[in-house]
């Protein structure tokens, strides 16, 4: 796997939070499982950033859902994990399991 | 319950599409969540942390293109210019009387705001030019009077005066065969030039040792060039600096050239003279021109203007007169304010400078406006008419989700391409404008101030084509938008009735608005038509039409020539130039004199009845003095002599001060002193200032004329036979068998013949003079006249639109009436007649309008009254048949409709 298809961090969390969610993940609630799980309040806009990117890479695939009257009349943009996301959590997943293999954290506390 | 709109304005940077909507939903869902679970306040706070983490987010995606509507053929607002040219070039008719209105209207504009604001705000050219300060502008004043008034005030730092006009003669004394050139300076007195505080480009100024002394006040001081007559007379030369200047019997020399920005001051003339008069001004019974003044540090023009006037008042009551201002004012050939500026104190020399050109601008500025509104009107007024035609295309894009915005932003793209169009031609239409406009204004306007109009109109031509894109867009997009907000499911043919109904509401409105602004320019121009007319019929009382006015410089003959003969030698030559002036086959006869209405001298004399001993300041009457030389002044200007004899060479006085023993006076002079009885042979006295009195025995009495103005009445006259060493540059007037302009050649030759040393200085019909005395009503009737002509063909091109759709919209209920029986006139007249009385409702606002406006005119106005009837009712008259013959041609076809054919439409 070349350097630079692996998903940075930030983009990771997006992708799990996408895969928490499971049918229900949009903007609004993968913001707030965002923030729920990891206590970081980021914004929307920072959001989207990331999911179009995550897109384009081929990770996520999306879809429009209906527009709501709570939402002003605006539809839902649904993502869902493509295949090649779920390879891309995995590689991250072993990459980061085969690095912490062996660290003792306990040698650098004082 | 909206999103803040912070954060709705900071998701606004994300590009347009999809995922910016998806974005405020999610916003918006999530504050509406918060607000339920922990209030407005919090909620609310989330959103503006929100809008603040966004913003750089919502940058990167705009720099990234992250999200960005993808469309076939790039943005939308490409698209819509796009559109528009197509449009455009389908519609040629349209688009050119779109584009021909916004150029008229915004290039008339242009060329005049441009002037105007040059004129108003473009600083002079003088350090500190705003203490300068001129009083009574336009008033000729007695020097004395004024140096009473101003000498020792504490208001001002220093004051100078403008005295007259004088020729001189320059010569190169080391080549005796040099050609003598001939030049007229301004007599000022010595701080004139310095108020100016500009350094001399060659050269000094005036110094105290400069002015004359007392004995040779009647010859010319020392000269300082300006710089244009440095230019055009002496090549630039500096060497001309120091060089001998002859006038009279004295010889000076030039001592200095001033930069290009003194010229404006020197009234036309070539230079300045300095003679003595800064104290014991008193002394010298003359009038002067005006006075010029630096306000004194910290002294408000309003203080010295209240300080002004109580010295008046002042004098006034030593005088035991109402006024001691006399009532004439600088003939026009001086300077820039031919008629005083209103009745002012003191103004400041801006003011001054721009005199009449300002309060005329004020007329032109609304004028320029006016026409601005009436091409807005009518461009506004075509667009509405077209987005009539456009409803059912509008409405198909609403079917096919175009929002309004997207069809306010396709007619602002039209708009704004036709009002550039119209920008660029404008350009055009306001070059050409402005060089009429230049020709209009005072040619002694400083010359920077009419340079820098380029930028200036640049500028507001800019500005205009925006404003009139803006605003026709606004008033065409009405119907569209009216069409819009009902939905389009439901829009039934009800809401598109109201629609036309409101839609020709406002056209009918926009008609009268601009039929009301038309009137007004209409009124102003047939006031000035009629001014002009009286002023061309009046009857000056002299042959204006036949007579040519030479001028010469003949103090060149005192080149080399002894003292003592130096009076014969003039007298010699001005006789001789009669003479073979008269011997020409054409010429019925010749004179010298000052031609009436330009006169240099303005002021009036104290006259006393021979038999009364004169008292100073309580005279019988007061009356301007002309002085004649050689030949027949009377016969020149065929001024009939009506008793007595006319001045003869024997009547020139002579002696060490040379004063008159005889004079011939005018009828209303004769009839004023002594009335129903024999001037002939009586005698009155001349007071003379310091002087004693002269007694003047009367010869002979001639005909009353105008010899101020031709818009003042005649004042008494008398005439006495010049010195003969005075008057060296005297014109001669020659009055031929017929117009005199293709004779003026053949003028100039016999006077070059006559001395080929003396310069010749120019040969011009009298009527040139005449005509400059009707020049500011001309110029203001030829501006008014032409934005009201342009005025109506928009008006006009307005009816003919309005009453074409008017029709077109009722074909239907036309064709029923016809179908029902009304015959083709009945309908004809139906159509005209609702066009009709749009017209006349704009009509009746705009003459109660021009009534208002009108005693703006009252100054340039001549045996017209501002509520001139005449005027009154023909600008109506004009107006209403014009707009029905302009209504006719559609009306004509509605006539011409088959009812069987309009029942089948739509």
């Amino acid at each position: 796997m070349p350097k630079g298809d692996y998903p940075g961090e930030f983009e990771v969390v997006v992708l799990l939070a996408v895969a928490r969610l499971g049918d229900d993940a949009y903007g609004m609630t993968i913001r707030r499982e965002i923030q729920e799980t990891t206590g970081r309040d980021v914004s929307v806009p920072a959001v989207y950033v990331t999911l179009d990117r995550l897109e384009k890479k081929g990770y996520l695939a999306s879809e429009m859902g209906e527009p709501t009257g709570e939402r002003g009349g605006r539809a839902k943009r649904f993502y869902s994990l493509r295949p090649e996301g779920v390879e891309a959590l995995e590689t991250s997943r072993r990459m980061l399991g085969a690095l912490w293999k062996g660290v003792d954290l306990a040698r650098f506390r004082p | 319950m909206k999103l803040p709109v912070v954060l709705r304005l900071v998701l606004r940077l994300a590009p347009r599409g999809e995922l910016r909507e998806a974005m405020l939903g999610d916003l918006q869902q999530e504050f509406a969540l918060r607000r339920r679970e922990h209030g407005d306040a919090a909620a609310r706070r989330w959103a503006s942390l929100q809008a603040l983490r966004s913003l750089g987010p919502c940058l990167r995606m705009r720099l990234e293109g992250v999200g960005r509507m993808r469309t076939i053929d790039g943005g939308r607002w490409t698209r819509n210019w796009k559109h528009a040219a197509r449009a455009m070039t389908g519609r040629p008719l349209y688009a050119f009387v779109l584009v021909l209105t916004f150029a008229l209207g915004i290039g008339l504009n242009t060329s005049i705001l441009a002037t105007a604001s040059q004129l108003v705000m473009a600083p002079l050219p003088y350090p500190r030019a705003d203490r300068l300060v001129v009083p009574w502008p336009g008033r000729a004043l007695p020097a004395g009077l004024l140096a009473g008034l101003l000498e020792d005030s504490p208001t001002f730092d220093a004051v100078a005066l403008f005295w007259d006009r004088d020729s001189a003669v320059y010569y190169d004394p080391s080549d005796p065969d040099a050609p003598s050139v001939g030049y007229d300076v301004a007599v000022v007195s010595r701080a004139y030039l310095d108020l100016l505080g500009l350094d001399p480009a060659v050269g000094r100024t005036f110094r105290d040792e400069d002015v004359p002394p007392e004995e040779l006040r009647a010859g010319i001081g020392k000269v300082v060039l300006t710089h244009h007559a440095w230019v055009d007379l002496f090549g630039a030369d500096p060497t001309v600096v120091g060089a001998a200047v002859s006038n009279g019997p004295f010889t000076t020399e030039i001592i200095g050239v001033m930069p290009p920005e003194a010229t404006p001051m020197a009234r036309g003339l070539d230079g300045w003279s300095v003679v003595g008069f800064e104290s014991d001004l008193t002394s010298i019974p003359r009038a002067s021109f005006e006075a010029l003044g630096r306000l004194a540090p910290g002294v408000s023009i309003d203080e010295a203007r209240a300080e002004l006037e109580v010295r008046l008042a002042r004098a006034d009551s030593a005088a035991g007169r109402e006024t001691v201002l006399p009532m004439w004012s600088v003939p026009a050939s001086f300077g820039p304010v031919s008629t005083p500026v209103e009745e002012q104190t003191l103004v400041d020399l801006r003011t001054y400078l721009s005199g009449n050109a300002r309060g005329g601008l004020g007329l032109l500025v609304a004028a320029g406006l006016a026409t601005l509104l009436v091409a807005l009107v009518n461009a506004s007024a075509l667009a509405l008419n077209r987005s009539l035609d456009r409803r059912r295309e509008a409405r198909l894009r609403r079917m096919l989700g175009a929002r309004r915005r997207d069809l306010l932003g396709l007619l602002l793209a039209e708009q704004t391409l036709l009002a550039s169009a119209g920008g660029v031609a404008a350009l055009a239409v306001a070059w050409l404008g402005g060089g009429a406009l230049a020709t209009v204004l005072p040619a002694e306007l400083p010359h920077a101030l009419v340079d820098r109009i380029g930028r200036h109109a640049l500028l507001w031509t800019a500005a205009s084509s925006f404003v009139c894109a803006l605003a026709s867009t606004a008033v065409a997009a009405v119907p569209l938008l009216a069409d819009a907000r009902h939905d389009v499911a439901n829009g039934g043919a009800a809401a598109g009735g109201r629609t036309v109904t409101a839609a020709r509401r406002s056209l009918h409105g926009l008609l009268a608005l601009q039929v009301t602004v038309v009137t007004v320019l209409m009124v102003g121009a047939g006031l000035l038509l009629r001014t002009v007319g009286h002023l061309r019929s009046v009857e000056p009382g002299f042959a204006w039409d036949r007579t040519a006015v030479v001028h010469v410089q003949a103090a060149a003959l005192w080149r080399q020539s002894p003292d003592a003969l130096r009076d014969e030698i003039l007298a010699d030559y001005f006789e001789r130039a009669v003479a073979e002036l008269e011997a020409l086959a054409r010429v019925r006869a010749a004179g010298q004199g000052v031609p009436p209405l330009a006169t240099t001298v303005n002021s009036l004399w104290e006259i006393t009845e021979g038999a009364r001993s004169p008292e100073p300041g309580r005279p019988d009457i007061e009356a301007g003095w002309r002085m004649t030389g050689a030949g027949d002044y009377f016969a020149a200007l065929d001024v009939p002599l009506l008793r007595g004899r006319s001045l003869e060479p024997e009547d020139a006085p002579e002696g060490e001060v040379p004063l008159p023993t005889t004079a011939v006076v005018n009828q209303l002079f004769a009839r004023r002193l002594w009335p129903g009885q024999e001037a002939v042979g009586r005698t009155f006295h001349l007071a003379l200032g310091a002087m004693p009195p002269r007694t003047l025995r009367v010869v002979g009495v001639v005909g009353t004329y105008r010899a101020v103005a031709l818009d003042q009445p005649p004042i008494p006259l008398f005439f006495t036979r010049s010195p003969p060493g005075r008057s060296a540059t005297t014109p001669i007037l020659v009055r031929l068998e017929g117009p005199p302009d293709p004779f003026l050649t053949r003028v100039e030759e016999v006077v070059r013949a006559v001395d080929p040393r003396v310069p010749f200085l120019s040969v011009a019909p009298l009527s040139d003079t005449v005509r400059a005395s009707v020049g500011g009503p001309q110029s203001a009737l030829a501006l008014l006249g032409g934005l009201a002509a342009v005025g109506m063909v928009l008006g006009l091109l307005g009816v003919y639109g309005v009453t074409a759709l008017n029709t077109a919209r009722r074909t239907r209920e036309l064709g029923i009436r016809m179908a029902l029986g009304a015959r083709a006139g009945a309908v004809a007249r139906l159509v005209v007649g609702q066009g009709l009385l749009v017209v006349a409702g704009g009509v009746a606002v705009g003459l109660l309008v021009a009534a208002c406006l009108v005693p703006v005119l009252r100054e340039m106005l001549f045996q017209v009254s501002p509520r001139d009837p005449v005027t009154f009712t023909a600008v109506p008259a004009v107006l209403l048949v014009t707009a029905g013959l302009a209504a006719l041609p559609p009306a004509l076809r509605a006539g011409r409709l088959d009812p069987s054919e309009t029942l089948r439409t739509e």
